[in-house]
């Protein structure tokens, strides 16, 4: 009887004792927060696996600058620092409402790049192009050629508001050929990219493979998983269509550019796309900060790898001169215009 | 590995030679009962691919049970869901959900003073899905689990009051569950890259699953109605990369239909 106790009282104070089963949290203070940063990334970034930036010697160079003493700011700019140099806009860190992206601050240090606004495009389409709610902005030249501009995938946006994107394709039915512009488009739901695009297919396509990292070292990844282009839509798009990008399309918009990259009728025209295109985790430090970072790589359907490439690289590349910047003259758009006369 | 798999051996054969006996005792009229209850739960969780620290919270559980026990077996399914939201010190949040479907078969194989001692095993489906809504879908968490545990109840009972204690351990798992750096998101393609990519046998020592169920069972407020009092824990814990363990704790009153 008394063994019979002694089971029944020790189970129960286990289950009473939470930390005994989960082990120790890590304390709040700079030091932990700066060694789970660490350990954050060795374990779990894939993009230091494609990247020729060693992490091990980024963190013998700033351990030594942390100490029990160091602020709030100095370990925000220890952080920023360490990361940017894998100029990857899918890793970046959050404090409360505070959002640290050292890779996308670097490229918008003077406005959006590759992309001169509204203003700029109203000028070579001739009059200011139609919108719908932020989302879509799109017009016809007088050229007979049809504009879209897709300003995001983000979920803020409903299925019914992308669905908008049939009505802009009978509006410009008749025109001879399309341009889509994704030059500020900062990606989203890939579900909604991969709907739009389908609007262009014909047939089944695979458009991307992805690997999930499953152990620290650089091979450790799962195999191969397909994603595929399916036609959407009751008719399709079959016209000539120059898809506008640059360094500020990323994450989805990344995705987008490699579904339309496999219609024989879209060329890519513009500078290259922002690097970063497999969504982050959230990882949570001790002292609450959040750490945003990737764990797997996305490749092209020749399982080429996407991450840490420079970005995608269009079939035509244009960009906008410091010069035709400071007149608002948006010479991508210009250029994609020419090349559909 | 070879530890687990002897001590599964050993808890197979003494599960086959308790269900080979059948005595004349065995045939009294068995009892039936159905109990629904509701409780208070606690759950603790840490995930170290996503935190180092522990999320916790409460939630109201809901539990159907049916009961078939006689002098020398106890036969169960039992149905429980919860859906407790878990925060962490900083408040981030994290949704839950869990549904356990157990079916158990105990046999007597000992009786002492006002005590009897019962083993058998139980089988065990488990959903179990997390979300993070201020962090995205690609946080997202799932497991879907199908096992075999091996399990025995001591009972004491004294002027018509009962009291059980109930231990379980998982044996054998078949897992389907999003492993680290996965997410339920990257499986929407289709169920067969779910399959593919996170399904596969778990048992001792890399998966632990355990449990333990104390109840109190006053004697009959009427002739069909009574209700009982119990008590669960369990703890589960995977072996990945990065440690993955789930404590919850839970206390709940049924009401129970007896006939």
């Amino acid at each position: 009887m008394k063994k019979i106790l002694y089971v029944i009282s020790t189970t129960l104070f286990f289950n009473s004792c939470t930390k005994a089963f989960l082990g120790d949290e890590p304390e709040n203070n700079p030091e932990t927060t700066f060694e789970s940063f660490y350990k954050q990334i060795n374990e779990n970034y894939s993009g230091k696996d494609v990247r020729p930036i060693s992490w091990d010697s980024l963190y013998k160079v700033y351990r030594p600058k942390v100490t029990a003493q160091t602020t709030k700011s100095q370990l925000t700019d220890i952080f920023k620092n360490m990361i940017v140099l894998y100029e990857d806009l899918h890793l970046n860190f959050k404090i409360g409402n505070e959002f640290y992206s050292p890779s996308l601050e670097r490229i918008t240090a003077n406005g959006i790049p590759d992309y001169l606004g509204e203003t700029a495009l109203e000028k070579v389409l001739g009059k200011k192009p139609k919108s719908y709610k932020d989302l879509f902005y799109y017009e016809k030249t007088s050229n007979n050629v049809g504009y879209v501009n897709i300003k995001t995938f983000e979920n803020r946006f409903s299925q019914a508001d992308y669905a908008f994107f049939d009505n802009i394709l009978e509006e410009l039915k008749d025109t001879k050929a399309l341009i889509i512009d994704i030059r500020r488009n900062d990606g989203g739901n890939e579900n909604y990219a991969v709907k739009i695009a389908g609007r262009f297919a014909t047939t089944e396509q695979v458009y991307k493979y992805t690997r999930v990292k499953t152990g620290i070292s650089k091979t450790d990844y799962s195999d191969f998983n397909s994603f595929t282009l399916k036609p959407n839509g009751v008719w399709q798009i079959t016209k000539p269509i120059v898809l506008l990008t640059g360094r500020y399309t990323y994450s989805t918009a990344i995705n987008f550019t490699m579904m339309m990259r496999t219609l024989p009728n879209v060329t890519t025209l513009g500078n290259n796309t922002g690097d970063g295109v497999v969504g982050f985790t959230t990882r949570e430090l001790p002292n609450g900060w959040l750490l945003r970072c990737p764990s797997g790589l996305a490749y092209l359907p020749d399982k080429t790898v996407v991450e840490g490439s420079g970005g995608l690289k269009p079939k035509i590349v244009t960009t906008i001169s410091e010069e035709q910047k400071k007149n608002g003259q948006d010479a991508i758009l210009e250029k994609a215009l020419d090349l559909l006369k | 590995m070879k530890k687990s798999l002897c001590i599964i051996l050993f808890w197979s054969l003494v599960l086959i030679q308790i269900m080979g006996q059948t005595t004349p005792e065995m045939l009294a009229k068995p009892t039936h009962s159905i109990s629904l209850g509701l409780g208070l739960s606690h759950t603790a969780l840490k995930t170290e691919v996503i935190s180092p620290l522990i999320f916790s919270g409460t939630g109201i559980p809901f539990s159907l049970a049916y009961r078939r026990e006689s002098v020398k077996s106890k036969q169960y399914v039992q149905l429980l869901y919860q859906s407790p939201t878990l925060h962490s010190p900083f408040d981030l949040r994290m949704n839950a959900l869990d549904a356990f479907l157990l079916y158990g078969y105990l046999r007597k194989v000992k009786s002492f003073n006002k005590m009897n001692l019962f083993v058998g095993g139980e089988v065990q489906v488990m959903g179990s899905f997390r979300q993070m809504p201020q962090v995205g879908s690609n946080n997202d968490q799932g497991i879907i689990l199908t096992g075999l545990n091996l399990s025995s109840i001591l009972t004491y009972s004294l002027n018509a009051h009962t009291i059980e204690a109930q231990v379980s351990i998982a044996a054998l798992s078949y897992n389907l569950r999003t492993k680290d750096n996965n997410k339920i998101g990257a499986f929407e393609e289709s169920f067969s890259e779910l399959v593919r990519f996170g399904a596969y046998f778990e048992t001792l020592p890399n998966y632990l699953n355990m449990s333990l169920r104390m109840g109190y069972i006053p004697p009959l407020k009427s002739k069909h109605f009574r209700w009982r009092l119990d008590y669960w824990g369990n703890f589960q814990r995977f072996k990945q990369r990065q440690y993955m363990g789930v404590l919850q704790n839970q206390i709940s009153t049924s009401l129970t239909y007896q006939f």
